[in-house]
């Protein structure tokens, strides 16, 4: 049979509906005990029980601050009013008879309220008694104080909470002890509301059933509190063991409720201290076992911090002020709120899908646990020095803004911000990265970047396609691809320690949107340079190679046809080199090879060519292939002229990013030191001198030598 | 050799290449035209043995006319005249169906040399051809509807060829080393011609089946 929907949010809704169901029933209860229309409190140094407050009907015949003495009834039967009668919680007594005999009172004084007048004796400061005749009447619902609705609040948001965690991962041993914790919730603040609230007594019975309730919902609470570290976020044990936690601890509970325990501490304190050490016991296992797990980590920074910072605190308080004294003790019922706190932090840690920004929310609810815990000592140490408690909780309130907001802004900034990239500072580093001369430098240079904002442990290229953002609940951040960067997988944020956040992808983003246009603005750069290269290259081509050959047929015959065929074959190379790619040295070689063998076999002379070994990914840039190009053109068109050879040695070698070349010709020529230096000459050897080379000319036994030393690139 | 033809723009260079045909084949009949139309319209009306094409033409580009040569007269002779000898140009051309090509600016005895040379079957490569033709048959991808058949691949004696004319070296450098005859490497490399032209026609007649063209 299902009793909930399939749906979670309407199966929440229904959850809900009965938590409020049950909290309509609590706030029945607590009215049904007539009202005499006084507020009682202990007074100081609780001797006697105070009126602080009463309707302004009674104003006349109750001077303020008189002691109540004694109530007594239309028939005459009469009780004297104790100061233990006002406690707020029956577990504050030690022995199961003490607390008997108090249930045993509320049940008199209860009686006594059913009357229909009831006398109300009172003494003064001075000592003066008098009496006043009340009609006790049902309670108005204006009458229950904050602290009761602020424990009905916590009980349905407890409920609800954790509720909703259970319905979105029911089949998570961790969401489902959460979800039976919460179930709890209302069991042990519920009837503490009605208890705690009531104005001066409830029957014994009703009382004494309300408060074993309230330790039902205590001590399953605790196993499940127990149960929640010992499966999430890994297992530690087998879950059916965990029925053994609810037997004891249900033996333990019957024990305490029939009051077959020696005596209260041993009936529920011990228990729910036990239960407490257990939970964090497992939670300090599960924090071992997490080492290098940023995932579980984050989870568990969260439980800890929430179960040690609302346990430490509910401990703090309560051992602070009625074992040690140091200070009142706060309303039990807004003690309840600490249990609120851890509630928060689990379901936290539980809904994985908030893990993204976990590690601002974690110190966003340091920040907030920090304010509260302010306010709360504020009005501690207010109330301490004797101000009544509305006057100081108002004045801790003030007192904490002023105090709390510049701490907390300082604080935002040391813990959060202070990793904070600056986009601006940014900048020179993308536009490093678009104009990198090649695409090996520009990956080299992005990596480099990504390593520094997201310090990452893993930082893979990927070929497939990724979508960008984060993945793996914040294990991963995706970077697409842009230009000639490949996509990237980023694994482990700052080396692991942290998760990635939507502020990171959004960050991340940002970094390849304004990379792209960086690069965009280099790509449509480099497309008009080309295009304007293009242009040129066409219009030396078409006017000027076509008016080169004009002079050639023109000149044909004469001795100066072959200094425009050489021109022709020079705005060849000119425009060869103006695409501007650095040209593999291997087919720069064989262009010149094949040039110089043909330039020789019509000459016929023969050609010795020597060259190195060279790697395939040595380059020339296209200045100097067009350089040395003219040169060696130059250098075998003047041994062919002048000096007749038979044979020409042309030997090629690189050595340590240096390429030389010599020409050798073995023709009938003047020894080089001899040599008028025409123009010629003279251009060769500023060309060269241009490209940082140097020429050398050497007469040999059997020719002549010429050289040229230029750095490759 | 009885009839030719000559697309070329210049009016000196028209003079050159009519001295340049004549001297190597006499008795040859030389039909000048100056740009594609002409040039087009010429094809249909008459039968040429021997074609010189100038690739930049006023009217555009000189590929369409070796295309149209090459298809029509499977044994004319088509050679590109141009004075940009690099791949980048002269690719297309040779992919179409030229079997060599001319430098322009070059003396006239060598230019009748090589005409020579062509029609002997001694067509010219140079290294960035070679290099661009190196990569083409690599890289050409294997397409689907037409069988691998050896028309359309380089034999290993080809593909050696090629590779020592992308390094520079002549043929009867290539000769030496592959200890075959100087007249077997000029085969190897108008075989290569051939495939190259054959495989390009392959190539864009299957991508003409992929568009619905035929």
């Amino acid at each position: 049979m299902r009793i909930f929907s399939k749906a979670p949010l309407y199966a929440w809704f229904q959850i809900s509906l009965i938590g409020i169901a049950c909290g309509i029933f609590a706030i029945w209860m607590a009215l049904q005990t007539p009202w005499l229309g006084v507020t009682l409190t202990v007074a100081e140094g609780g001797k006697s029980v105070n009126v602080v407050e009463h309707e302004l009907r009674f104003l006349q015949q109750i001077p303020a601050g008189a002691s109540v003495v004694r109530l007594i009834s239309a028939t005459n039967e009469s009780i004297d009013v104790l100061p233990t009668d006002l406690i707020e919680e029956p577990d504050f007594f030690d022995t199961y008879a003490e607390m008997q005999d108090f249930f045993t009172r509320q049940s008199a004084f209860a009686t006594i309220l059913q009357s229909p007048q009831v006398t109300l004796e009172w003494q003064d400061e001075a000592g003066l008694i008098g009496s006043r005749v009340v009609h006790p009447s049902p309670r108005p619902l204006a009458s229950l104080p904050v602290v009761f609705w602020f424990q009905l609040g916590v009980g349905l948001v407890g409920l609800m909470l954790a509720s909703w965690i259970y319905l979105l991962r029911k089949d998570d041993w961790g969401a489902r002890m959460f979800g039976l914790s919460g179930a709890m919730f209302p069991i042990f603040t519920l009837p503490a509301a009605i208890y705690s609230t009531r104005e001066l007594a409830l029957p014994g019975e009703m009382f004494r059933w309300l408060a074993s309730l309230n330790h039902l919902g205590a001590f399953m609470f605790g196993c499940a509190l127990v149960a929640i570290f010992a499966t999430y976020p890994r297992p530690l044990l087998r879950v059916r063991y965990l029925l053994w936690l609810w037997a004891f601890f249900g033996l333990w509970l019957a024990a305490d409720v029939w009051r077959c325990a020696p005596n209260q501490n041993w009936g529920s304190r011990v228990p729910v201290m036990i239960e407490m050490v257990l939970a964090i016991v497992f939670a300090g296992i599960q924090w071992r076992k997490s080492r290098g797990q940023p995932l579980e980590r984050a989870a568990l920074r969260w439980f800890t911090l929430s179960l040690v910072v609302g346990s430490g605190s509910f401990i703090f308080t309560t051992f602070g002020s009625q074992v040690l004294g140091l200070f009142p003790m706060p309303q039990q019922g807004f003690a309840f709120g600490y249990f609120l706190i851890i509630y928060l932090g689990i379901a936290l840690g539980l809904r994985r899908y908030q893990l993204f920004d976990l590690n601002q929310w974690a110190y966003r609810g340091y920040l907030w646990v920090g304010g509260a815990m302010l306010v709360l000592l504020l009005d501690m140490a207010f109330a301490y020095f004797g101000v009544t408690q509305g006057a100081s909780l108002g004045l801790s309130l003030l007192l904490a803004v002023w105090l709390y907001f510049p701490v907390r802004m300082w604080l935002w900034r040391r813990l959060v911000n202070h990793s904070e990239q600056q986009f601006e500072l940014l900048l020179p580093e993308l536009s490093a990265v678009a104009y990198a001369a090649t695409p090996p430098q520009q990956i080299a240079c992005w990596e480099a970047l990504l390593n520094r904002v997201f310090a990452p442990l893993e930082l893979n290229a990927s070929t497939a396609h990724v979508t960008p953002g984060i993945a793996d609940d914040g294990l991963s951040l995706n970077l697409a691809t842009s230009g000639v960067l490949p996509a990237y997988t980023l694994r482990y944020a700052k080396q692991g320690r942290q998760l990635f956040s939507s502020r990171d992808a959004a960050f991340a983003l940002s970094m390849t949107h304004l990379l792209d246009q960086v690069l965009q603005g280099r790509a449509s750069y480099e497309q008009g340079v080309t295009q304007e290269r293009l242009r040129i290259s066409r219009d030396l081509h078409d006017n000027l190679g076509a008016r080169l050959l004009k002079l050639i047929h023109h000149l044909r015959g004469s001795p100066d046809a072959s200094l425009a065929q050489e021109a022709m074959q020079d705005l060849r190379t000119s425009i060869a080199a103006m695409n501007n790619q650095p040209i593999p040295l291997m087919s720069a070689l064989a262009d010149w090879r094949a040039e110089a063998n043909a330039r020789c076999d019509a000459a016929l002379c023969t050609l010795y060519w020597e060259q190195g070994v060279f790697t395939r990914e040595a380059v020339l840039s296209a200045r100097n292939k067009a350089t040395l190009e003219s040169v060696l053109r130059e250098m075998i068109s003047n041994a062919l002229k002048h000096a007749a050879p038979k044979k020409i040695v042309i030997t090629v070698l690189l050595h340590t990013a240096t390429l030389y070349i010599s020409v050798e010709n073995d023709g009938v020529v003047r020894a080089p030191a001899h040599w008028v230096e025409g123009y010629g000459l003279r251009n060769m050897r500023g060309r060269i001198a241009e490209c940082g080379g140097i020429l050398r000319m050497n007469a040999l036994d059997t020719g002549v030598q010429l050289s040229v030393e230029i750095p490759q690139l | 050799m009885r009839m030719a033809l000559i697309l070329e723009d210049l009016p000196e260079s028209q003079v050159l290449l009519r001295e340049v045909i004549q001297a190597a084949f006499p008795g040859i009949r030389v039909r000048c035209e100056s740009n594609i139309a002409d040039a087009l319209n010429i094809i249909n009306q008459f039968q040429f043995d021997l074609a010189l094409v100038d690739l930049s033409l006023p009217d555009g580009d000189g590929t369409t006319v070796v295309d149209a040569l090459a298809e029509r007269f499977p044994h004319c002779m088509i050679v590109v005249a141009t004075i940009f000898d690099d791949d980048a140009h002269l690719f297309p051309a040779l992919r179409a169906g030229a079997q060599g090509y001319l430098l322009k600016d070059q003396p006239p005895a060598l230019l009748i040399n090589q005409l020579h040379g062509i029609s002997e079957g001694r067509p010219p490569l140079s290294p960035a051809i070679a290099r661009r033709l190196l990569g083409y048959f690599k890289v050409s991808p294997k397409l689907d509807d037409t069988p691998i058949d050896s028309a359309l691949t380089l034999s290993e004696r080809e593909q050696a060829v090629l590779l020592h004319l992308a390094r520079g070296l002549n043929s009867a450098d290539i000769a030496a080393l592959l200890e075959i005859s100087r007249h077997t490497v000029n085969d190897h490399v108008k075989n290569i011609y051939v495939k190259l032209n054959v495989s390009s026609r392959a190539e864009a007649a299957v991508r003409a089946k992929g568009m619905g063209l035929v």
